[in-house]
């Protein structure tokens, strides 16, 4: 176990070098100065040459120079400084990435409940008219863009039946839990619903397969209560491809939490990702990257181990 | 079989008892005279309407649509009146037949196929060019569907547009203008032939106070965006991109996880090693971040981010899954007796790869980029959403829904329809691959 971990956390290191270097090829590959044409009313233009100068980009450095330089501040845990906000890159991902954390692992959570439980209620109810009803929503869900989502949830609940908040993460006089669980309901079920259709479609034919094998029929045969059987006996092996999808999904969540946010003013990584863009801060977007891959990254190893902890039969090695 | 039953699609079919299909060459053929008749006018003047590329397209379609179902009619005929059927079938016939007997699939398709169509013919049956913006975005931005617009003539000072009119009792006409402020009053006198003639010729006229004054109507059914453009015509023009970005993407795609699966899986040791090891670095990447980044760097030197970066950059970022499926089945493959009589005749390695592995790993190929289209084409609508994908004035749903986005408080249309849209044709991309999947898979034939 312990061997596996270190090793998986090798491999993830090895990774992120290779992450790290892939983002920095691309944003040099492109012909030109990344910086050129910048302007930022917080920065002026000598101090924003002193920054470029200072990470190579000057008339007698080659690509290979800059990515030194690059490695070298990366090392020192310098991810640079966001031009348009005059405002270290660092300080800027240390207010991001808790709210994000926070959405994508409430998201998560929605996902496995609700995808599970309507995985179990679909496979339990095989071809009936339930399990069409509920396939065929998931398919819908599954096929629906996050963003059009999101904006149909804005749209009814937030601006049609005025529920909920549309914007932010707290209103703002308040700072209550309360409030807060307010504004983060719309988020989490755009990000969390969509995932769970196809975590119910997983889960179904996952369980579909487990209890057609011979040990539910002796557990059934023993007398054993259906609820026994079900969640007791087959769940126990159901539910492990299950929690491997769990982990690839992180890519999809991290991908659709940067329009989530960005649609209902979320202040995580989506929305400063989006700014960053449209502000051409080429060291956030960077960084917003490596940082985000990290957390992919560390979320599947998360779920590699989860794997093992729940399934004796799995020896990693 | 008669000359006639080969003219008119359906007709043999009919008449030897296959009524089934019949129905459908019928079907086609009602459509097709359909469109010629109810848009005859826009048929005769197409190239005034739009550009000469998709107008080419659009006769060109036009054309050769009903020769394919001709020529599909008769080959069809011969097959089922010949005496001898074929005896054995390919897998790709069985599959085909599985399909077919799916009504899941076959109403995917069905969808699909509409799509296309109009996706093919949008000059001919758009109501109106979305690439101009109407002179007055007052009157006619975010117009509730269904809302009809009227546009007078003034001849001091051109077109004006309205919603409604009437006659006021001081003699003059009042203009309902949507907005409380631009609500407009007009000397009765100064109606009739606008300064400047008529953009487009008048559709009707009403009696007002005693005058005849000549109007065009402007229908909106599906309402206008939030500049003012027709919203039916936008969805129209806006399938064009959906419907091909997925696909070529995805054929890009393909093209480079086939030829990166294969390679590794071929070539073995240090390729496989240094391919993989790529594939899974580029795979840990979140996409549209990966993509952002791109378009980022391309936004930042000031490059022209067109529709054609937007295709290669989803092409280049979505062949990692093909390139494991492929390889895992090189691997299997290359082992086997075929391929090992392929080396022994001293066939090259290019040529093994080429002529026997990659035909051999095509079936699961081919199933997983169906499924992976709809995919492509929610990446292609998330990024043109954020404004980093194709881009206005060149309509796709994506960046209708972002304009919807804006308007979403006042119009609640604009937003939804597109978004309707690109579920429909996902759904329908990802019934008619779930169909493949089950009709390629051995086991799930009875």
């Amino acid at each position: 176990m312990f061997a596996f971990v270190v090793r998986r956390l090798a491999w993830g290191v090895f990774i992120v070098f290779g992450v790290v270097t892939l983002t920095f090829v691309a944003v040099e590959s492109v012909p030109g100065n990344p910086f050129s044409g910048l302007q930022s009313p917080k920065m002026t233009k000598e101090a924003i040459d002193r920054y470029k100068a200072s990470w190579g980009y000057g008339p007698d450095k080659t690509g290979w120079d800059r990515y030194k330089i690059y490695m070298e501040y990366l090392a020192k845990g310098d991810l640079g400084r966001s031009v348009a906000q005059n405002r270290a890159v660092s300080s800027m991902l240390r207010d991001a990435i808790p709210n994000t954390l926070k959405l994508t692992i409430a998201a998560l959570l929605l996902d496995l409940v609700l995808g599970v439980l309507l995985g179990v209620i679909s496979a339990l109810r095989q071809h009936t008219r339930t399990d069409n009803v509920l396939t065929g929503v998931s398919l819908f869900l599954y096929s629906m863009p996050g963003f059009w989502l999101s904006l149909m949830l804005a749209l009814v609940f937030a601006v049609k039946l005025g529920w909920l908040p549309r914007y932010g993460i707290h209103s703002p006089e308040e700072t209550g839990l309360l409030d807060y669980l307010q504004h983060l309901i719309l988020p989490c079920v755009a990000l969390g619903v969509a995932a769970a259709a196809s975590t119910a479609r997983f889960q179904r034919s996952a369980l579909l397969e487990v209890i057609r094998m011979d040990y539910i029929r002796t557990a059934r045969a023993k007398g054993l209560s259906e609820r026994t059987v079900v969640w007791k006996h087959a769940m126990r092996n159901a539910l492990l491809p299950t929690i491997t999808l769990l982990g690839l999904y992180l890519p999809f969540l991290f991908s659709g939490a940067i329009i989530t946010e960005s649609i209902f003013g979320w202040p995580g990584m989506g929305q400063m990702t989006i700014k960053a863009i449209t502000d051409r801060d080429v060291h956030v977007v960077t960084a917003v990257t490596i940082v985000g891959t990290t957390m992919v990254l560390i979320g599947s190893l998360v779920a590699d181990i989860l794997y093992a902890v729940v399934d004796p039969r799995v020896r990693l090695s | 079989m008669k000359a006639w039953d080969w003219l008119l699609p359906g007709l043999g079919h009919w008449r030897s008892g296959y009524r089934r299909e019949a129905r459908k060459y019928f079907v086609f053929l009602g459509m097709w005279l359909a469109i010629l008749i109810l848009r005859f006018d826009r048929i005769a003047s197409l190239y005034d309407f739009g550009g000469p590329t998709e107008s080419t397209i659009a006769l060109l379609f036009l054309a050769l649509w009903p020769l394919a179902w001709i020529l599909a009619a008769r080959r069809g005929l011969n097959n089922l009146l010949s005496a001898t059927r074929r005896e054995s079938l390919s897998q790709w016939r069985i599959a085909l037949g599985m399909m077919r007997r799916n009504a899941r699939c076959v109403l995917g398709l069905k969808l699909l196929g509409i799509a296309y169509l109009i996706a093919f013919l949008c000059p001919i049956l758009a109501p109106y060019d979305p690439s101009l913006t109407p002179p007055d975005t007052i009157v006619n931005k975010v117009a509730a569907p269904f809302t009809t617009i009227y546009v007078l003539g003034d001849t001091t000072r051109g077109e004006i547009y309205c919603r409604e009119f009437r006659l006021e009792e001081n003699g003059s006409l009042f203009l309902d203008r949507a907005e409380e402020f631009a609500h407009a009053r007009v000397p009765l006198e100064d109606l009739g032939e606008p300064l400047g003639g008529w953009k487009r010729p008048p559709t009707g006229s009403r009696d007002v106070g005693g005058r005849t004054l000549p109007y065009r109507a402007e229908f909106h059914l599906l309402g206008t965006d939030d500049v003012g453009i027709d919203l039916l015509s936008l969805l129209i023009y806006g399938s064009r991109i959906s419907l091909s970005i997925g696909f070529i993407a995805m054929f890009i795609a393909v093209v480079i996880g086939a030829l990166v699966g294969t390679a590794a899986g071929y070539a073995g040791k240090w390729t496989d090693f240094g391919l993989m090891r790529l594939t899974d670095i580029l795979m840990a990447f979140p996409r549209l971040l990966l993509l952002l980044l791109i378009y980022a760097a391309y936004a930042a030197a000031k490059m022209d981010t067109s529709i054609f970066l937007v295709v290669a950059v989803l092409g280049a970022t979505g062949w990692m899954g093909i390139a494991r499926l492929v390889r895992a089945q090189v691997l299997s493959l290359k082992e086997q007796d075929f391929t090992v009589a392929a080396r022994a005749l001293g066939f090259g390695h290019w040529r093994v790869m080429l002529r026997h592995l990659l035909p051999n790993s095509m079936a699961p190929l081919i199933v997983d980029s169906t499924l992976r289209v709809g995919d492509t084409i929610l990446t292609e609508a998330a990024l043109s959403f954020l404004g980093m994908g194709v881009r206005k004035p060149t309509p796709s749903w994506g960046n209708i829904v972002e304009g919807g986005a804006k308007v979403l408080n006042e119009a609640w249309w604009v937003a939804t329809l597109p978004g309707l849209a690109i579920v429909a044709v996902v759904v329908s991309f990802n019934l008619v691959g779930d169909a493949l999947r089950d009709a390629m898979d051995p086991k799930m034939r009875h």
